[in-house]
């Protein structure tokens, strides 16, 4: 929930550098083209569809807020481009941003969005939408998603607006984690001893080592090979467990008639901290590592990222290098674009650089525009998400009435700097006339790291003393 | 599947319910009663579904059809007790 970002000490003045969005333009081959953008987050769960995966579920209001992450692309975008969302933003939200000075895309909004299903799915059923989508097809624009799926393709396809990334089938093939297994050993970069399993036998191989691991007071992990990162997986901590796995997965095997599988099976590391890093592969292969950053747990919760990830030499040597080594395999195979990547350090004070890679957008690729903006040299900022239960709509008129001078609203100031709306509301429409769960995305800017813990708690307060919210 | 808890009373299956939440989601579970919403109050999430039905498998000692399980089986912890009983009696 909480990320740490601070900009770069003071250096002496270079020429600048082309912004983020620039450069994402430029990396997938559409410099000038106006950008239709789209926010289909857990695309994860299309690249699953028809995979053997272990049993889950989610909660309609868990799906609804996920769903409205969508609002984030508008962030993504600058004037010329455009953006479908689920609902129009809250007109007072788009005034703040611009106030700020933040330019934003054209938005277009679907006809009938559904809470439980993804702004892609709105849109093919919107024909409308399809012909305004089709004109702009015809005008030069190209389709950006948030990752690329099969729907997003069929989008693609119905209004002649070409994607500016890979395919569906490379997008999938290189979000496996058999993938990653694969390309890290073949790359030689260091990883948790694991085994990939494509079929039940590989599977029941694999899990028999991973019985040596826990006779060794070890632990180890089954994960899906499309699971969203850290769902889809199940850690084991005994026998019993790995051979319930392996049944339940034979059996689902054997009565679909499709014998393959793709899972990993690995250690479960013990770690000193997660680190997640991005990096943009263009089409000419060429790769830029764009940030690193830390995950920050709070009794043993998770809570986000910190940047900067506050590595020693050594271990950012280790990132740049799998980042540079990972780049040109994916280029190689095909794929250009943005690629984050989950790694950890160890407790020898190293690092294994690749966990799994996710060749998508990913949340902290939807801060970077922002940061660029708003988080100059010397400043420090917290991107988090305050988890909020409401009992009716909250306007963002009144949200700005209850933080006061805690939003951000001098660019050059202190204050939270709201980067998604849509998620305070998503759950209105789950349980109609019940209280709802949503959540407040935004990036603290301070001009200290005290000043922003300061805030933290001051706009946390300030949420729980007024009532309009209360964080859990 | 065993039928060495299918005498166990509601009162006790509910306790072992509990314990398994407690299992899979740490300190810090709110109190509990059968009205307890697993994913809107408990916490429950997508992943721990799974970890609490092997939970329940190993301290039952029943093993549940997977391919059965609904959405709806883990609503609230009444659901979830309903669901198990009905499994134990099958």
């Amino acid at each position: 929930m909480t990320d740490s970002l601070t900009g770069p000490a003071a250096a002496p003045a270079a020429p600048p550098a082309p912004d983020f969005t620039q450069r994402l333009r430029t990396a997938v081959g559409a410099p000038d083209a106006p950008l239709v953008l789209l926010g289909n987050f857990e695309v994860e769960e299309q690249w699953a569809a028809g995979e053997h995966t272990l049993p889950r579920f989610s909660a309609d209001s868990g799906a609804a807020v996920v769903n409205r992450m969508d609002e984030f692309a508008l962030l993504l975008g600058r004037p010329g481009d455009h953006v479908v969302l689920k609902t129009a933003p809250d007109p007072a939200y788009l005034d703040y941003l611009t106030g700020l000075g933040v330019g934003l895309p054209e938005v277009h909004v679907v006809a009938g969005q559904r809470f439980d299903r993804t702004v892609t799915a709105d849109a093919l059923d919107d024909p409308a939408l399809l012909e305004r989508l089709s004109a702009l097809g015809a005008s030069g624009a190209r389709l950006l998603p948030h990752g690329t799926s099969r729907p997003e393709e069929l989008l693609a396809e119905r209004t002649g607006l070409p994607l500016a990334t890979p395919g569906a089938a490379r997008c999938k093939a290189v979000n496996s984690k058999v993938y990653s297994r694969r390309i890290a050993d073949e790359l030689g970069l260091r990883q948790p001893a694991g085994w990939t399993c494509e079929t039940v036998g590989e599977l029941a191989a694999a899990l028999e080592k991973a019985k040596g691991l826990l006779a060794e007071g070890r632990r180890a992990v089954v994960k899906e090979a499309y699971g969203v990162s850290g769902k889809g997986l199940v850690v084991l901590d005994g026998e019993r467990r790995a051979d319930r796995v392996l049944k339940m997965l034979s059996a689902k095997a054997e009565r679909s008639g499709r014998p393959d599988l793709a899972f990993v099976v690995e250690e479960w590391v013990d770690n000193r901290g997660d680190l997640n890093y991005q990096f943009t592969v263009a089409r000419d292969g060429s790769t830029h590592f764009d940030f690193v950053k830390r995950a920050l747990t709070e009794g043993g919760v998770h809570k986000g990222h910190r940047f900067p990830a506050d590595l020693t030499p050594g271990q950012l040597a280790d990132v740049t290098h799998a980042a540079a080594r990972l780049g040109e395999r994916l280029a190689a195979d095909g794929y250009y674009g943005v690629v984050g990547v989950d790694a950890i350090l160890t407790a020898d004070g190293g690092v294994h650089p690749v966990l799994e890679i996710n060749a998508r957008n990913n949340m902290s690729t939807y801060q970077t525009r922002l940061q660029e903006a708003f988080v100059g040299p010397g400043r420090a900022a917290l991107a988090r998400h305050y988890p909020v239960r409401l009992d009716g709509r909250l306007g963002f008129d009144r949200l700005r009435e209850l933080l006061g001078d805690l939003l951000l609203t001098d660019p050059a100031g202190s204050g939270l700097l709201v980067n998604n709306f849509a998620t305070v509301n998503a759950g209105l429409d789950v349980r109609p006339g019940e209280p709802f769960d949503g959540r407040l995305y935004g990036i603290v800017v301070a001009g200290s790291a005290a000043e922003l813990d300061d805030l933290d708690e001051r706009l946390t307060a300030r949420l729980q003393a007024l009532g309009a919210a209360h964080v859990h | 599947m065993s039928d060495t808890t299918t005498a166990l009373d509601r009162a006790s299956l509910v306790a072992v319910i509990g314990r398994a939440l407690g299992a899979v989601l740490g300190d810090g579970l709110p109190e509990l009663t059968e009205d307890s919403r697993l994913f809107d109050q408990v916490g429950l999430d997508s992943s721990g579904v799974f970890e609490l039905l092997m939970e329940l498998e190993e301290a039952l000692d029943i093993e549940l059809d997977t391919d059965h399980l609904e959405m709806s089986h883990f609503e609230t912890l009444r659901s979830l007790a309903d669901f198990l009983i009905t499994e134990m009696s099958a």
